[in-house]
């Protein structure tokens, strides 16, 4: 990336900085590696799943290989990729800051980050190997030899990073935003993270108490969660999925701002209810922590705090539901340009339908009564996850990829990727749906007999997918380096991180930009108009 | 006035929609309750599905950029549509909530003349115990026509008792007793899972469920309360070793897994890990199943959990174990 | 919301470069790697040296750190706004606990479990504790009005008066803690130990780390780094102080007065 732009060069320019754009890149590098990691631990379990019985792994290291597949991809991947790059490179650039407020801070949060990766490295290759699922449920993960104490740890690392970043953004977003930056005229994508870090706020602080509770449990002899001497081990599933839930908003929430953004660029139509969208981010925002019970339906909770919860839980589908409407709304009457970001954007809205409407089934008490913990799950969540989350993932790399590396990605590539997702995607999961109405646990290593030719469809969705990936990947490594020069603006869009030139100087801005105008006015009559190239006056 | 009348449609459109939700088959089975329900949500969320997936389609194709087009339209939005795309997934969830909460309450009513059995989970297995003083273990046997409750708890960690036929799962938790109920409706057998992850075992921790036609399952009863099953010893210790949760981690085949394999291993010279030698006798693996962490194997590590048996099951299994050649 | 000024009006801001950071974060690495020596591989010297130089690689970074910002012309400092979100997330830390505690507690049919010794909990000894900590807050809310009117004196002494009335609330409880283990009430006693000890040592940690702020702080003073225009950190550090003790009277009336 060029050098004339950026204060100390080599290895040191990387590990000292403190630069809100270089810190998103390292997040963005580290967490590729994790998700790369867990498909091919994904591949592995598949290979598993060929027949029932043992193929190639025992039951032991499928356990394991789930285990660190499932925290991998949400702790290490998807909440990293929304929170630690998409928040690192968009909120100085969107607010029309210079950087976050606590530059050193976020540079620790980062490394933090890195600590908690090499615990997930270790976790694969020393000995006490976890095999507790990605959400430890004691008694087992106190009785299991899995060494569970580097669960705890490493879940510590993330959440202080996580706190920080927390502390660090939040202030940003509410103390440094450039003269006329009003909350109003704030982008949808800052919205969304602003929502992001909200949750981690209150939601990390929990988890790490329940997990070191359950260090001090396994290794102390405390008795938080041992029923025999008058503590609960549901206590922990509480506290677990008071985080834990909230959290697939973490995910969610940036991921809607940038869908927001992606559709709105190119529609080249203003975005269609903004204040309605805001609203639906800060409700899904506080709805999301009244409802971690929908994780508990079947596990002896009392019944009016189900029926409560249960019903909040599907509440959270009618702000969720503005939000799509509103993303139709914004294509109608446009000019849509189907540049990759567009098409993932597009492909996204589906799948993630499907998702949420299975999220609705889940949330549906008696429903969930029949669903819970079968492949019915884990298809609900790779839907929206490794479908829905992912493709907004790449799609945000690929829009904003000239401004954090001054080139343009593959398009051809990209949209070839995208249809072989899309396909392997289906394949993969929407089999499962049908397996866990059958009645099929999750986290199993064998299967009934029967079941054989359905789970073959799946294996080969799984492997036609990592054709995608692979596609994706050498399409994001290569475009760095042989990409084509990029323009400043190359979509024409009117957020404020457009007026900078790809890639971005490190000092962002040359003047603190006066802000006259929100990021979506496409098509302004002429009476009202604003001056070409936005806000920056 | 207009707006007491706007109000009035409301409730009386909710009123409709609640009854709907509630309404349908009331013959007490919450299993059968299960599948309207799940129909009704069905039938709506595709519906959503196909509509917006319609509509992005149509919109992509439809207003696709020509050449030379600028901007779209510039509409910043409708309070109208926005109201309407608020209210009508709300009033979806609405009917879908009211309809889950009446199911509900079916699925934790438990008919009176229920009959009760306890189930207990264990790594990896599941203990049964009917009113009669019968025990079985990876069966439950049950009369058709009549409900049953089940009260569930574990021995060990947490486990789940799955019956997918009837609908139905809820979690077995050390000191506590949980409970659901089901109806077998018709006689037949079915499949019960383990749905809590509990280990290497969990996923062959599955029993069987035999509803039975009430003369049939009269008839068990009465021959299980006489003859505590008279089989033979090796008979009984492979039914031991399967029942038990042995074969999540010993494999039959000679295949190492968690533990060594259970193939030969009878008479078997094996090395511990601390260096003593001890050949496999009756001895040496009666110690092996109550105190397994004293002689561990070389080359494992000491997981397996230790097995209280009866001295009579004990003898089986190990003259079972010999057959293993 | 002066801090909003932070690198407005510079015209080149350029991103510096700190080692500090990754030296932190590198030695926290550490120091979980070596807790998980001596908790998992059971091997408590290589994990008590291990973790001893990652306390003390971190010790180094923040001292770097701090040296290195307070050299530098901009105050990347705390800034109040940070403080008070930093305390909601405190809050949540301290609610889950509470929440756990709660939850074990109500469906007990008695509480404490009827294992308790007699005489847990002190309520006594933990009225005294309140008064230290009770009137601390006053002390510091002195230490902060006199710094507005620039009596740096005044404020260094109220700022060590609070300290030491800090430092008796801790002594106390440390007693405290010593008699009940010899009466034979731990942790691992019930679930009501277990909370006893992780409640009021969460708390109590949050004292410590309240105590080295204000010594810091003093330090600063001394060294005239502190006056009339830099005080942030002062009132960040009061914030803290109040609430650390407003938890205290939920301490006070959950685990010590609910249960008697
Ligand atoms: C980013 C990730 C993500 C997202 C966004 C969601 C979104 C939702 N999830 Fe999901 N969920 C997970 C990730 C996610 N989930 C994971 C990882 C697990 C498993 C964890 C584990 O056990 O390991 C899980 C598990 C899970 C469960 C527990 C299931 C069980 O274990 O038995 C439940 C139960 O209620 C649930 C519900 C929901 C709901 C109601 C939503 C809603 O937010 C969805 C809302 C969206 C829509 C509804 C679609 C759009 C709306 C419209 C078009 C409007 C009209 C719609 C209606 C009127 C219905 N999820
Ligand atoms: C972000 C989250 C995420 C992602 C991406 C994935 C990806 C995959 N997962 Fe994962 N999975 C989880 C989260 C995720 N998973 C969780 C939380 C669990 C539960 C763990 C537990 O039980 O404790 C789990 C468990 C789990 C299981 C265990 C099931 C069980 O026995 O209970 C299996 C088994 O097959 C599986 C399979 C796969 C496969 C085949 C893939 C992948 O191979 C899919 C391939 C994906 C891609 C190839 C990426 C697709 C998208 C892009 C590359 C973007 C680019 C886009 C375009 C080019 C359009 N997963
Ligand atoms: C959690 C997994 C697990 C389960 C369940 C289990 N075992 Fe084991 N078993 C092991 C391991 C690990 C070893 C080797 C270490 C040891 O000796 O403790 C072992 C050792 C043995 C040995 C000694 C083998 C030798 O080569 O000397 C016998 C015999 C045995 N098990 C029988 C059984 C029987 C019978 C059952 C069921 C009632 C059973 N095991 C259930 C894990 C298990
Ligand atoms: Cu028992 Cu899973
Ligand atoms: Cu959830």
């Amino acid at each position: 990336m060029n050098q004339e732009t950026v204060k100390g060069s080599g290895l040191k320019g990387w590990i000292f900085t403190t630069d809100h754009k270089r810190i998103a890149v390292l997040y963005l590098i580290t967490s590729l590696v994790v998700f790369t990691l867990g498909l091919l631990l994904a591949l592995v379990m598949k290979a598993e799943q060929w027949s029932p019985g043992k193929d190639i792994i025992d039951a032991k290291l499928y356990n394991v290989f789930f285990t660190i597949h499932g925290a991998g991809m949400i702790l290490w991947w998807m909440i990293p990729v929304y929170t630690g790059f998409f928040a690192n490179l968009l909120v100085p650039l969107m607010i029309g800051a210079r950087d976050v407020a606590f530059p050193r801070l976020n540079a620790l949060s980062f490394w933090f980050f890195a600590g908690a990766t090499v615990m997930a490295v270790l976790a694969l290759v020393t000995p006490g190997r976890l095999d507790i699922g990605w959400t430890g449920y004691p008694p087992y993960s106190i009785k299991s030899d899995a060494n569970t104490s580097l669960y705890v740890f490493a879940v510590h690392l993330l959440g202080a990073s996580a706190l920080a970043s927390a502390v660090n953004f939040l202030t940003t977003i509410i103390t440094m935003r450039a003269p006329g930056m009003t909350w109003g005229r704030l982008n949808l994508a800052v919205w969304g993270i602003l929502g992001a870090f909200i949750i981690q706020l209150f939601g990390i602080p929990v988890l790490a108490g329940a997990v070191t509770l359950l260090l001090f449990d396994k290794y102390l002899g405390t008795n938080f969660y041992n029923a025999a001497m008058g503590g609960s081990s549901m206590l922990y599933q509480h506290l677990f999925w008071f985080y834990a839930h909230p959290a697939v908003y973490v995910i969610a929430l940036p991921a809607f701002g940038i869908v927001s953004e992606i559709i709105s660029t190119f529609s080249r139509k203003k975005i269609y209810g903004y204040t309605s969208m805001v609203i639906a981010i800060m409700a899904i925002t506080f709805l999301g922590f009244d409802v971690w019970i929908h994780h508990l339906f079947t596990k002896g909770v009392e019944d009016w705090a189900r029926i409560v919860q249960s019903l909040l839980t599907i509440l959270i589908g009618v702000p969720t539901g503005i939000k799509v409407f509103n993303w139709l709304a914004t294509m109608h009457k446009g000019s849509i340009e189907f540049k990759a970001p567009m098409l993932y954007a597009v492909g996204f809205i589906t799948l993630f339908v499907i998702g949420g409407a299975t999220g609705i089934a889940n949330g549906l008490l008696a429903i969930d009564l029949h669903v819970h913990d079968t492949l019915w799950v884990v298809a609900h969540f790779h839907n929206v996850l490794s479908m829905a989350m992912t493709l907004v993932a790449f799609a945000g790399i690929y829009f904003w990829y000239p401004k954090f590396t001054g080139r343009m990605y593959s398009e051809g590539l990209a949209k070839v990727a995208f249809w072989i997702i899309l396909v392997g995607s289906l394949l993969a999961f929407v089999p499962f749906y049908k397996l866990g109405l059958l009645g099929m646990p999750r986290r199993y290593w064998s299967y009934p007999a029967e079941f054989t030719d359905t789970y073959r469809l799946t294996v080969i969705g799984g492997y036609i997918l990592v054709l995608g990936f692979l596609l994706t990947l050498v399409n994001i490594i290569r475009s760095a380096f042989a990409g084509e020069k990029a323009a400043a603006n190359p979509w024409g869009a009117k957020s404020l991180e457009w007026t900078l030139p790809s890639p971005v100087p490190v000092y962002n801005f040359e003047k603190i930009p006066v802000i006259t105008a929100g990021p979506y006015e496409y098509g302004r009559p002429e009476e009202k108009a604003v001056p070409e190239g936005a806000q920056a006056v | 006035m207009k707006k007491g009348f706007w109000i009035l449609v409301s409730v009386v459109l909710l009123f409709c929609l609640f009854s709907l939700a509630i309404a349908g088959d009331r013959a007490v089975d919450p299993a059968k309750s299960w599948d309207n329900h799940y129909n009704l949500y069905f039938i709506l969320v595709a519906g959503i599905w196909l509509l917006v997936t319609v509509l992005l389609v149509y919109f992509s194709l439809r207003y696709r950029r020509k050449k030379g087009q600028g901007d779209g339209a510039y509409i910043p939005g409708n309070t109208l549509l926005e109201i309407i795309w608020t209210v009508v997934p709300l009033i979806i969830v609405t009917l879908l909530g009211v309809q889950t909460w009446a199911v509900y309450k079916e699925y934790r009513h438990v008919p009176k003349d229920a009959y009760e059995v306890n189930v207990e989970g264990f790594m990896w297995g599941w203990n049964v115990t009917y009113p009669e003083g019968i025990k079985t273990i990876n069966e439950l046997r049950v009369p058709a026509g009549r409900p049953v409750k089940v009260n569930l708890t574990s021995k060990d960690v947490l486990h789940a008792f799955f019956i997918p036929e009837y609908r139905v799962q809820e979690e077995a938790i050390p000191e506590r007793t949980t409970f659901f109920w089901f109806k077998p409706s018709r006689a037949g057998e079915y499949r019960a899972y383990c749905t809590e992850f509990c280990g290497n075992g969990h996923s062959l921790m599955l029993a069987k469920v035999v509803a039975m036609e009430k003369d049939g399952f009269d008839a068990w009863v009465a021959q299980q309360k006489g003859a505590v099953a008279k089989l033979l010893p090796v008979d009984r210790g492979k039914k031991l070793v399967e029942d038990l949760g042995c074969l999540g981690c010993h494999t039959l085949t000679g295949e190492k897994s968690a533990g060594p394999s259970l193939k030969g291993v009878y008479g078997r010279e094996t090395m511990l890990a601390d260096g003593r030698k001890v050949v496999a006798d009756d001895e040496y693996i009666e110690h092996a199943l109550e105190t397994p962490n004293r002689d561990v194997v070389k080359g494992y590590t000491p997981t397996m959990p230790p097995y209280k048996l009866p001295i009579e099951d004990e003898h089986a299994i190990v003259e079972y174990l010999k057959t293993l050649k | 919301m002066q801090e909003k000024a932070v690198y407005h009006g510079v015209e080149h801001h350029e991103p510096e470069l700190s080692a500090w950071p990754f030296v932190v974060g590198m030695s926290g690495l550490v120091v979980m790697i070596g807790f998980m020596t001596a908790f998992q591989w059971k091997l408590p010297i290589a994990g008590m040296v291990l973790g001893g130089a990652g306390v003390v690689g971190i010790l180094i970074g923040l001292f770097g750190w701090v040296s290195e910002v307070y050299a530098g012309k901009l105050e990347e400092g705390l800034s109040k706004i940070a403080v008070l979100i930093f305390i909601l997330s405190e809050a949540a830390l301290f609610g889950g606990l509470f929440g756990g505690y709660l939850y074990n507690m109500f469906p007990a049919p008695v509480w404490p479990p009827s294992n308790t010794p007699a005489g847990v909990p002190p309520v006594s000894v933990a009225l005294i504790l309140s008064v230290f900590l009770l009137s601390s807050s006053a002390t510091i809310q002195m230490a902060e009005t006199k710094l507005e009117r620039g009596e740096m004196g005044g404020f260094k002494g109220w700022l060590l008066f609070t300290m030491i009335l800090g430092a008796l609330f801790l002594a106390g409880q440390a007693s405290e803690w010593s008699k009940l283990i010899g009466e034979g009430f731990t942790v691992s006693t019930n679930a009501y130990g277990t909370f006893f000890y992780t409640i009021t040592g969460f708390h109590g940690s949050h004292v410590l780390v309240g105590i080295i702020l204000q010594f810091f702080i003093l330090l600063l003073a001394i060294r005239n780094k502190i006056g009339m225009k830099r005080q942030t950190i002062v009132r960040a550090c009061g914030y803290y102080w109040h609430f650390v003790d407003g938890i205290w009277l939920l301490v006070l009336s959950l685990i010590y007065i609910l249960p008697s």
